[in-house]
C-alpha cells in the first residue's frame, strides 16, 4: 500500500499521483537531473528473433548484463543450432533460463562448458530438476541417431552443479545493482517469466507462457508492474483459440468409445507436460466415471520427470493444489503398494489402483482394451511408432495425435489422412485400419492471451521474439495502434536500443509538506478535454483532482533532493541570501509541416511567424486569458512558449514515438507555479491541435 | 459488591481523575452480568459517558467506548440513553478538536443505530466534511465507512466520496467506492454529466494498483453505468459500454476482482446491451467483430455522429482485444470461485437472448467435465435453470458429456444431473434413447438412486411422451414377466420401464398414447417402489387408480374433457382446475412438485354410466376427424399410429349394456375401416370396388329417403369418367383430397346386429373327413346377436378354390338352442355342403389340414357368410357421408341395424 515515510518520498509515485489524465506526460524531473552514463535498456537478439527455436536474448539494463534463455535450434544441425555467442561484447552478470524445453536450455551446457561462462545461472527448482532430464534423453537420440553433439553427459552435470535454483516471487539480488524475480508462467510445470530490475529500468522476460489454465498448471500469474520494457513470445502472434473444453470433450469422447468398443488407444506425445496434463485429464474422468480400463504411461523418460511433477505439485494449478488439501490424491491413496508402481523400464503414474499396470513390450499384443500414451510424440520413432505398427491393422484401435504434427512424420500423414499403407520393413506392410483423432492441445499463449498479458502490464516498450516473422509484425502493428506501445520485433543478431523513461529519486521532505500530504486536498472540476476513458463530447463529465501533492516543489541540491512545500519556498530562498522563483518547464515536439501548412493558410513564414498563429490558436481555445505575443516568445500569466532550437534543451523529455527529430519543432514552455493548471492546459491543446 | 464498585467509581469522577484500567474491569464485570440493577447500570453508563468528555486524550476512552457499546447491547432499554450520551460526547469530542475520536465515536453510534434501530445521527453537512479533510487515516476511514448512517445529504456524500477516490491510500479509495456503489441506489442523481464522471472514475480505477480497490471500482462501474445507460441520450451505446468494461475486467490478475467482474455481469439488464455483443462475450474468435469496427471507423469520417462513431470504435477496439470472450475466460478459469461466479451470471443473461442461452448452454456442458465437483455442481444448477425456462435444447453430440454427469462418482453431482434431466429438451429420439439408458446403467451401479431415478424418469417421459412410448413399444417383449425361469418382476430396470410406461400418456405433447395398457397391470405390482419414486408428483393411491383405470380402459385421462368442448380432441391440455366442471366423471387433482412451470397435475376419474361411454366414444369419433385432417397433410404415418391407438383404446373398452356395447362395436368398426381407408392403394380394383359401394350408399340413401351428399354425387361423375379418361387415378386421388370426414356423433342408443359363426371341432388338427360325392355335415355354432325372429338369414359356404357356393337358408325360430339374455341367440347346427371340394378349409381362419387318407378328400370352405335380408335406415345425414368409406370394405360377416 501506499504510505507517507516520515523522511523519504518516492518521487516516481508522487509524479503519477500528481499527473491528471487529460494532461501530457511530464518529466518534470529529467531536466534536473544529471545525464547517467549508461542509462536504459540495449537487447541482444541471439536466437528465436522472427523465429520459433534457440531463444536467447542478452539484455543490457544500466550497464548489467543478463542473457535470457540459452536455446538450441532443433531443425538445424550445423552451427546455426546454437546462439552466436560471439556477438556479445563484454562479459555477462548472469543468465535466467524460464523452463526446461530445449529450445530454452539446449545450449546452456554448450556455453558453460565449453565456451566457458562460469557466472551465475538461475532457474526455477522444477526446470533444474527436469532440465537434465531433457538434456541427456536429447543426448541419448543424438547418439542414437549418429550424431555427435558439442557437449557430453558430463558437461550437462557439470553445468547443472552451477545452477542456483530459485523460487516464485523470491526477490534474487545478482551483484548490487540487478535485481530479479520469477512469476509463474503456466506453460510446463516450472516455467517463470523472469521481471529485471537495475535501478529504474525494469524489465519482464516472459519465455513462453500461457495464459489458460490447464489440466495441471495454472494461468501465468504476474504482479501489475512497471516496466520499461517487456519481452514477450509470440508463437500464436495471430491465432485466437476458442475454447479449450471443447477438444477435451472430443478427446475423452473418442477415448472413451473406443475402450467402450474394446479397442486400444494409442496416444503418443512427448514425456514431458502434454502427457502429464492429458493423463490428468483422462484419470480424472476416469475416477469420475468409474472405468476400469488400464491406462499405461510407458517412457523410461516419463518414469522419473513423474517423480519430480508429484514432488512439484505446488507448481501445478490451484485445482490440483486444492485436490491434494482435500484427498491427498497424489499420495498412496489406495496404500503404499498401489500408487507408484515400478518396473524395470516402465512406470505408471496413477493415483487409481484399478488402472496401475506397469507395460512391457509383451503386452502391446495383450488382449482387452487399454489406453497407452507413449514417447515420442508425432509417431517419428522408438515406442510409440513399434505400438503404432501393432495396433494400426485393427479397425477398433485408434490413435489420437494431441498436437500439431511436424511436416513429414508419419503422424502428419495419418492426420491428414494421407496414411492407408506403411511398411514395416522393405518386405511386408501394414494397412493402416485404426481410427485417429488430431487435436490440438497447446501450452502457449493465443495472441489474446498475449494482448491481455500486455495490457496488464502496459509497458512502455515491447518486444516480440519466439514467433514467425510475418505474424510477428502482424501483432507488431496491432501493439502499436490498438495499445499505443512501441514494439520491436528483431530477427537474430539484431539490437534494440530503449531508452530509460523512469527516473527515480529519493527525496527528503520537509515536514510542512509531509504534514499537508495528510489531508485530503481534493477539488472537482467540470472537464471538456478528451483522453479519459472514452470521449463522447457531448457532456462535461465531473473530473477530480487531489492537490496534495502538487503542492510541493523538488529541489535538487548537488546530489540531494528535497521535497518542500510551496509556502516553504520563501523560507529556503531567504536561506540563501536571494528569493527563488521556481519556474517548471517542459520541451515538446510538433510536428513542423502542421505547423508550416498553418502559417502557409496566413501567408506567413519564419520561427516567429509560428508564433503569430499559435498565438491565434490559444487566444482562440483560452478566450478568457490574455495571450501576449512577444515576438521571441508567448505569454499568457507566467507561462511562457518559444521555439526551442537547443538541441540539447534540458526541459526536454525523452522521445515521443511517432515523431521522428528531422521532421518536427520543439516547443520550450516554462511556468510558474501558480499557473500549473493553464500551463498544461495549454500544452495539451496546442499538443491535440497540433 | 455492587454497590462497592459503584461507589469507588462514583469517587474516582467526582475527582475528576481520570477512569483507571482496573476500575474498567469492575464495571465490565458489572455490565455483563445479567443480575446487576438497572440502576446501578444506568450510574454506570452516566460515568463512562462523562469520562468521554473529560478523559482527554487518554487511551483508556477506547475501552469506555466498548463499555458504552456492551451495555447498549446486553440491555436494549438503555440504548436509547447510550445514543444520546455518545451523541453528546462526540461534540464535546469535536470542540476539544480530538477529530480521531470523535470519528470513532461516530462509528459506534452508526453501528448502535444499526442494531437497536436508534434514530439516525443527524449530523451536521459541514462537520462531516471538515472530518473527513483532517488528517487522520483512520478517521476517514470509519467515517467514509458509516456515511451512510450519519444522515448526511446525497450530494455531500458523493462530493466526498467522489474526491476521496483520489485518496492515496486504497481503502479509503475502497471505502469511498463503495460509498458510490451505495449512493447509487438512493435515485437522488439526474445530472448526466455527474454520473457519467463518477463512472469514468470507477472505470479509471479499474486499473488501480490495489486488488480490493479494482473489485470496489467493479461494483460501482456496475452500479452507476446502470445509471449511465439510464440517463444517456445515447442508451445503446452506453449499456454496451458498461457490459465491455466489465468484459473487459475479466482478465485481472486478482481472483477477487474476476469475481466481482463477474457478478456484476450478472447484473446487466435487458436492452443494455446488445446482442451481438453479448454473444461476442462467449467466443474469443472476434471476426465479426473486427469487420464492425471497420465500418465504424469508415463512419468516423462522416459529419454528423462523428463522436458516437468514434466511440464506438475505440470502445469496440477495446472490446475485441481484451473483452471478447469473457465468459470463455471465465469458464476456463483456474479458480472454481471464478468458475462459479461465471456461471451465476450466465444464469441470470440467458434470458436476453435466446442465441446467447444456447451458445451459453453449450459452454455449459463442456464444464460437465470440470476436475472440481462444485464447478461440475455450478454448471449444472445453471443448466437446470435454463433447462426450466425451456433454454437447454441438447444435441446429440454433447449427449456423451451430458450423460456422463448421471454416471457421475459423486452423488451429488448425480442427484444435480437428474434434476436437470427432468426438465430437459432432448431433440433427438436417439438422445431418449441414450438417456434412458444411462439412467438404467447409472441404477445397476447405484441403486440407492433407484427412488430419484424414477422420478426423473417419470418427467422425462412426461416431456417426451412420443419417444417414451417408442422406447416402451421396443422393450415391451422384455416386460413381460416370464414364468418359465426366474420372474422378472422385481427387477428395477422393469419397474423403470413402467415407470417410463405410467409417464408416457401423461406426456405434455399428448403423442405419447401408445402403450400396451397391460403394462399398466404389471405396474401395479410395482406399486411400492415405483410410488416411492413418485411421491413428489402423487401418492400411492392416486398412482393406483391410474394404474387400475388404465389397465382396464386404456383410454388416456386427458382425453376425457368437458362437455363444452366436444370438438377439439386431439390437442388440449390435461385440465386444469378451472376446467373441473364435469358432473358425471368425478376428478381428482392432486398437485405436485410446483417449482416453475413444471408443475403437473394427475388426474383419476370414475366412469358411472352409459352417457359416459358415449361421451368417450364422441371424443374418440372427433380426434379421428382430426386425424383424418392430420393424415391427410402428409403425416400418414403418425396418423395411422393413432388411429391404430384409438381402435386399441375402443377395444380394451368393456362396456356393461348392451347399447354401449353397440357404440363400442360401431366405433371399433368406423376406426377400422378409417384405418383400412387411409392406406388403401389406388388400384385397378377401386372402380369396381367404388361402383359397388355407391350403389349401396345409393340404395340406402333411398330407403331412408336422403339426398346423397356432394361427395357422392362426386364421386359418382368421376367413376362415370373414369372408364373414358387414363388419368383416372389422378382423379381418384383428387376427389380423395377433397373427401372430409364430417364429425360424427353418437347421440342415443346403437344395436349392433352381428352374427358370429363357429365351426368345432374344426381346425388344423381336426379336418373334416368326407367321401368325395356325398353332402358334407358341417356342424356350425352360430350366435345371433340382436336380431330379431322375424330376419331371415342366409348361410352361404364357399369351397376353397371359389368355384363352389350354396346358400342354406336359416330359420332362427327353428334351430335356436337357447335364448340368452339381451337379445342374443345360439343356434347349434348340421350345415350341408354338396359337391366334391377337395379341402374342407375356413379361410377366415386359415387352418391347413394335414394328415388325410387319400380316399378322404378336404373340404375347405372359404367363405361362410351370413346374409342379412333386411337393412333399415341410417341414423343421421352424416353416417350417410362416412357411408361410401364404409361399405368400401363390406367383405365382412356382420352387418349393421342402425335406428335412432
Amino acid at each position: 500500500g501506499f504510505s507517507y515515510p516520515d523522511t523519504d518520498l518516492d518521487l516516481d509515485l508522487l509524479q503519477s499521483v500528481t499527473v491528471q489524465p487529460p494532461a501530457p506526460t511530464i518529466s518534470l524531473l529529467n531536466s534536473w537531473l544529471p545525464p547517467s552514463p549508461v542509462m536504459g535498456i540495449e537487447c541482444l537478439v541471439l536466437g528465436a528473433g522472427q523465429e520459433i527455436g534457440k531463444s536467447c536474448v542478452v539484455v543490457t539494463i544500466n550497464g548489467k548484463r543478463i542473457m535470457f534463455d540459452c536455446g538450441m535450434h532443433l531443425g538445424h544441425s550445423d552451427d546455426e543450432r546454437y546462439p552466436d555467442f560471439s556477438l556479445i561484447d563484454g562479459s555477462l552478470d548472469c543468465v535466467v533460463i524460464t523452463h526446461f524445453h530445449l529450445d530454452h536450455i539446449g545450449a546452456l551446457p554448450y556455453f558453460t562448458e565449453v565456451i566457458g561462462y562460469n557466472g551465475p545461472i538461475y532457474m526455477t527448482y522444477p526446470t533444474k530438476a527436469l532440465a537434465p532430464l531433457m538434456l541427456e534423453d536429447f543426448l541419448r537420440i543424438s547418439v542414437g541417431r549418429g550424431v555427435e553433439e558439442k557437449f557430453t553427459a558430463d558437461d550437462i552435470s557439470a553445468c547443472m552443479k552451477k545452477v542456483t535454483p530459485i523460487d516464485l516471487k523470491q526477490n534474487i539480488q545478482v551483484g548490487k545493482d540487478l535485481q530479479i524475480r520469477a512469476y509463474y508462467a503456466g506453460h510446463v510445470l516450472g516455467a517463470a517469466m523472469v521481471y529485471a530490475k537495475v535501478g529504474d529500468a525494469s524489465m519482464v522476460y516472459t519465455g513462453d507462457y500461457n495464459m489458460t489454465p490447464d489440466r495441471h498448471l495454472g494461468a501465468a500469474q504476474i504482479d501489475p508492474l512497471e516496466l520499461d520494457l517487456v519481452i514477450t513470445e509470440s508463437t500464436y502472434a495471430t491465432t485466437v483459440r476458442d475454447s479449450k473444453h471443447a477438444s477435451e470433450r472430443k478427446f475423452l469422447k473418442a477415448v472413451h468409445d473406443c475402450v467402450v468398443a474394446g479397442g486400444k488407444v494409442l496416444i503418443p506425445t512427448f514425456a514431458l507436460g502434454r502427457a502429464q496434463e492429458l493423463f490428468i485429464l483422462l484419470e480424472d474422468y476416469w475416477e469420475r466415471m468409474n472405468l476400469k480400463v488400464p491406462i499405461y504411461f510407458s517412457s523410461g523418460l516419463t518414469r522419473q520427470a513423474n517423480i519430480y511433477y508429484k514432488t512439484l505439485m505446488s507448481w501445478t494449478n490451484q485445482k490440483i493444489k486444492d485436490t491434494i488439501a482435500l484427498q491427498n490424491a497424489f499420495n498412496f491413496k489406495h496404500g503404499t503398494t498401489c500408487s507408484l508402481h515400478f518396473s524395470v523400464d516402465n512406470f505408471c503414474w496413477c493415483r487409481n489402483v484399478n488402472c496401475v499396470v506397469s507395460f512391457d513390450r509383451s503386452q502391446i499384443n495383450a488382449p482387452g482394451s487399454c489406453v497407452l500414451f507413449a514417447s515420442p510424440g508425432m509417431l517419428s520413432g522408438g515406442l510409440s511408432l513399434e505400438v503404432f505398427k501393432q495396433w494400426a491393422p485393427s479397425k477398433v484401435n485408434l490413435v489420437m495425435l494431441p498436437g500439431h504434427c511436424v511436416a513429414g512424420t508419419i503422424g502428419h500423414k495419418l492426420a491428414s489422412g494421407k496414411l492407408t499403407k506403411l511398411y514395416v520393413d522393405n518386405n511386408s506392410q501394414i494397412e493402416i485400419r485404426c481410427k485417429n483423432v488430431n487435436l490440438s492441445f497447446s501450452a502457449h499463449t493465443d495472441s489474446k492471451g498475449i494482448m491481455d498479458l500486455l495490457k496488464f502490464l502496459s509497458p512502455k516498450h515491447v518486444m516480440l521474439v519466439h514467433g514467425e516473422k510475418p505474424r510477428m509484425s502482424i501483432l507488431k502493428n496491432k501493439i502499436e495502434s490498438g495499445m499505443g506501445i512501441k514494439c520491436y520485433d528483431p530477427p537474430n543478431g539484431g539490437v534494440v536500443k530503449i531508452p530509460s523513461v523512469t527516473v527515480h529519486v529519493k527525496a527528503q521532505t520537509t515536514d510542512s509538506f509531509a504534514k499537508s500530504c495528510q489531508s485530503p486536498n481534493f477539488s472537482l472540476s467540470r472537464c471538456s478535454t478528451s483522453g479519459a476513458v472514452f470521449s463522447t463530447d457531448l457532456t462535461s463529465p465531473l473530473i477530480v483532482s487531489e492537490d496534495r501533492i502538487s503542492e510541493a516543489i523538488l529541489f535538487m541540491d548537488r546530489s540531494k533532493a528535497r521535497g518542500v512545500h510551496k509556502e516553504e519556498l520563501e523560507l529556503i530562498g531567504s536561506g540563501e541570501g536571494k528569493p527563488q522563483v521556481v519556474l517548471y518547464g517542459h520541451c515538446f515536439p510538433i510536428r513542423s509541416d502542421n505547423l508550416t501548412k498553418a502559417t502557409g493558410r496566413l501567408g506567413l513564414s519564419g520561427n516567429r511567424s509560428w508564433l503569430k498563429v499559435l498565438a491565434l490558436e490559444l487566444s482562440h481555445l483560452f478566450p478568457q486569458t490574455n495571450v501576449q505575443n512577444m515576438g521571441d516568445f508567448l505569454q499568457v500569466g507566467s507561462f511562457q512558449l518559444s521555439v526551442c532550437l537547443n538541441q540539447s534543451c534540458t526541459r526536454r523529455s525523452s522521445d515521443v514515438p511517432g515523431v521522428h527529430a528531422t521532421t518536427c519543432t520543439y516547443l520550450c514552455c516554462s511556468w510558474c507555479m501558480e499557473d500549473e493548471k493553464l500551463a498544461l492546459a495549454i500544452i495539451s491543446s496546442v499538443r491535440n491541435s497540433l | 459488591m455492587e454497590q462497592q464498585v459503584r461507589s469507588v467509581c462514583e469517587l474516582s469522577l467526582d475527582a475528576e481523575k481520570p477512569l483507571c484500567l482496573q476500575f474498567m474491569a469492575s464495571m465490565r464485570s458489572l455490565i455483563v452480568n445479567p443480575h446487576t440493577s438497572n440502576s446501578t447500570i444506568s450510574s454506570t453508563l452516566e460515568i463512562l459517558i462523562r469520562s468521554l468528555q473529560h478523559a482527554g486524550d487518554s487511551p483508556l476512552r477506547h475501552h469506555a467506548l466498548k463499555l458504552l457499546d456492551d451495555i447498549a447491547s446486553l440491555r436494549p432499554s438503555l440504548s436509547t440513553a447510550v445514543f444520546d450520551g455518545l451523541r453528546s460526547s462526540f461534540y464535546s469530542s469535536l470542540s476539544a478538536g480530538s477529530s480521531t475520536f470523535a470519528s470513532e465515536i461516530l462509528a459506534t453510534l452508526a453501528s448502535l443505530s444499526d442494531k437497536h434501530g436508534n434514530p439516525e445521527i443527524e449530523l451536521d453537512d459541514r462537520i462531516f466534511v471538515s472530518l473527513c479533510f483532517l488528517p487522520s487515516v483512520t478517521g476517514r476511514l470509519q467515517l467514509l465507512t458509516n456515511a451512510e448512517r450519519l444522515g448526511i445529504g446525497a450530494s455531500v456524500l458523493f462530493t466526498v466520496f467522489f474526491g476521496l477516490t483520489k485518496d492515496p491510500y486504497p481503502y479509503v479509495r475502497k471505502a469511498a467506492l463503495d460509498g458510490l456503489a451505495g449512493l447509487s441506489r438512493c435515485n437522488e442523481f439526474e445530472d448526466v454529466g455527474l454520473i457519467e464522471g463518477c463512472f469514468r472514475r470507477a472505470v479509471e480505477l479499474l486499473r488501480d494498483a490495489e486488488d480490493c480497490v479494482r473489485s470496489a471500482a467493479v461494483r460501482v462501474v456496475i452500479e452507476w453505468g446502470t445509471m449511465l445507460f439510464a440517463a444517456h441520450k445515447e442508451k445503446d451505446t452506453m449499456g454496451n459500454v458498461v457490459f465491455i468494461q466489465l468484459c473487459c475486467v475479466v482478465r485481472d490478475m486478482s481472483v477477487e476482482v474476476r469475481v466481482e467482474a463477474f457478478k456484476a455481469l450478472g447484473k446487466v439488464t435487458e436492452s443494455m446491451v446488445s446482442e451481438e455483443i453479448l454473444l461476442q462475450s462467449l467466443s474469443k474468435i472476434t471476426g465479426a467483430l473486427e469487420k464492425k469496427i471497420a465500418q465504424a471507423k469508415s463512419s468516423e469520417g462522416k459529419k454528423e455522429n462523428r463522436s458516437q462513431a468514434q466511440l464506438t470504435s475505440r470502445v469496440l477496439q477495446m472490446f475485441a482485444s481484451n473483452g471478447a470472450g469473457a465468459f470463455l475466460h471465465g469458464l476456463e478459469d483456474e479458480f472454481h470461485e471464478v468458475v462459479k461466479s461465471a456461471c451465476c451470471s450466465l444464469r441470470k443473461l440467458v434470458h436476453l437472448s435466446a442465441e446467447f442461452a444456447a451458445q451459453a448452454s453449450n459452454l455449459l456442458i463442456n464444464m460437465l467435465n470440470d476436475h472440481t465437483v462444485a464447478v461440475r455442481l455450478e454448471a449444472l444448477e445453471t443448466l437446470h435453470y435454463m433447462a426450466g425456462h425451456g433454454l437447454v435444447n441438447v444435441q446429440k453430440e454433447q449427449m456423451h458429456m451430458f450423460l456422463g454427469t448421471l454416471a457421475d462418482k459423486s452423488d451429488i453431482i448425480r442427484y444435480a444431473a437428474r434434476r436437470t434431466f427432468r426438465s430437459v429438451k432432448l431433440s433427438e429420439v436417439d438422445c431418449f434413447r441414450s438417456s434412458v439408458s444411462s439412467l438404467l446403467k447409472n441404477l445397476e451401479v447405484h441403486p440407492q438412486d433407484e427412488a430419484d431415478t424414477f422420478s426423473v424418469l417419470f418427467h422425462l417421459g412426461r416431456n417426451h411422451g412420443n419417444f417414451a412410448s417408442q422406447v416402451i413399444n421396443d422393450v415391451c417383449d422384455q416386460l413381460e414377466p416370464v414364468f418359465e425361469g426366474t420372474l422378472s418382476l422385481d427387477s428395477a430396470n422393469t419397474a423403470a420401464y413402467l415407470v417410463l410406461s405410467i409417464s408416457a400418456p401423461l406426456s405434455k405433447d399428448h403423442r405419447g398414447k401408445h402403450i400396451p395398457p397391460h403394462l399398466y397391470s404389471f405396474a401395479v405390482t410395482h406399486i411400492g417402489r415405483i410410488s416411492l419414486g413418485l411421491g413428489d408428483i402423487m401418492d400411492q393411491t392416486t398412482l393406483l387408480t391410474y394404474l387400475t383405470e388404465k389397465s382396464i380402459s386404456a383410454s388416456s385421462v386427458a382425453e376425457c374433457i368437458p362437455e363444452e368442448h366436444p370438438r377439439s380432441p386431439v390437442v388440449h391440455d390435461i385440465p386444469s382446475q378451472d376446467d373441473n366442471k364435469s358432473n358425471t366423471t368425478s376428478w381428482q387433482l392432486v398437485p405436485c412438485e410446483s417449482s416453475g412451470n413444471i408443475a403437473a397435475t394427475i388426474v383419476s376419474y370414475n366412469q358411472n354410466d352409459d352417457t359416459d361411454i358415449l361421451k368417450y366414444l364422441n371424443l374418440i369419433l372427433g380426434r379421428v376427424r382430426d386425424i383424418w385432417l392430420f393424415g391427410k397433410s402428409s403425416c400418414n404415418s403418425e396418423a395411422l399410429r393413432t388411429l391404430s391407438a384409438c381402435k386399441e383404446e375402443v377395444s380394451m373398452y368393456r362396456p356393461n349394456s348392451p347399447e354401449s356395447s353397440g357404440a363400442c362395436a360401431f366405433t371399433l368398426h368406423y376406426v377400422q375401416v378409417l384405418a383400412k381407408g387411409n392406406v388403401s392403394c389406388w388400384g385397378t380394383t377401386l372402380t369396381t370396388r367404388l361402383s359397388a359401394t355407391i350403389s349401396q350408399v345409393e340404395s340406402l340413401l333411398q330407403e331412408g329417403s336422403m339426398e346423397p351428399s356432394s361427395f357422392v354425387t362426386q364421386v359418382k361423375q368421376t367413376l362415370n369418367q373414369a372408364g373414358i379418361l387414363s388419368t383416372a387415378p389422378l382423379f381418384f386421388k383428387k376427389l380423395a383430397d377433397t373427401f372430409s370426414l364430417g364429425q360424427f356423433t353418437l347421440r342415443s342408443k346403437i344395436t349392433h346386429v352381428s352374427a358370429e359363426l363357429v365351426i368345432p371341432g374344426y381346425d388344423s388338427h381336426h379336418p373334416l373327413p368326407f367321401i368325395p360325392g356325398l353332402p358334407v355335415a358341417i356342424p356350425v355354432d352360430i350366435t345371433l346377436h340382436n336380431i330379431s325372429s322375424e330376419g331371415r338369414l342366409w348361410l352361404s359356404l364357399t369351397s376353397d378354390d371359389g368355384q363352389l357356393t350354396q346358400v342354406l337358408f336359416l330359420d332362427p325360430n327353428l334351430q335356436v338352442v337357447s335364448v340368452g339374455a339381451k337379445m342374443k341367440k345360439k343356434i347349434s347346427m348340421p350345415a350341408p355342403f354338396y359337391g366334391p371340394p377337395k379341402v374342407l378349409n375356413s379361410a377366415r381362419r386359415e387352418y391347413i389340414p394335414r394328415g388325410l387318407s387319400d380316399n378322404i378328400a378336404k373340404l375347405a370352405i372359404r367363405r361362410a357368410r351370413l346374409q342379412p335380408r333386411e337393412t333399415r335406415n341410417c341414423p343421421s345425414t352424416e353416417l350417410g357421408r362416412c357411408l361410401g368409406l364404409l361399405f368400401k370394405n363390406w367383405a365382412l360377416q356382420e352387418c349393421w341395424y342402425y335406428w335412432i
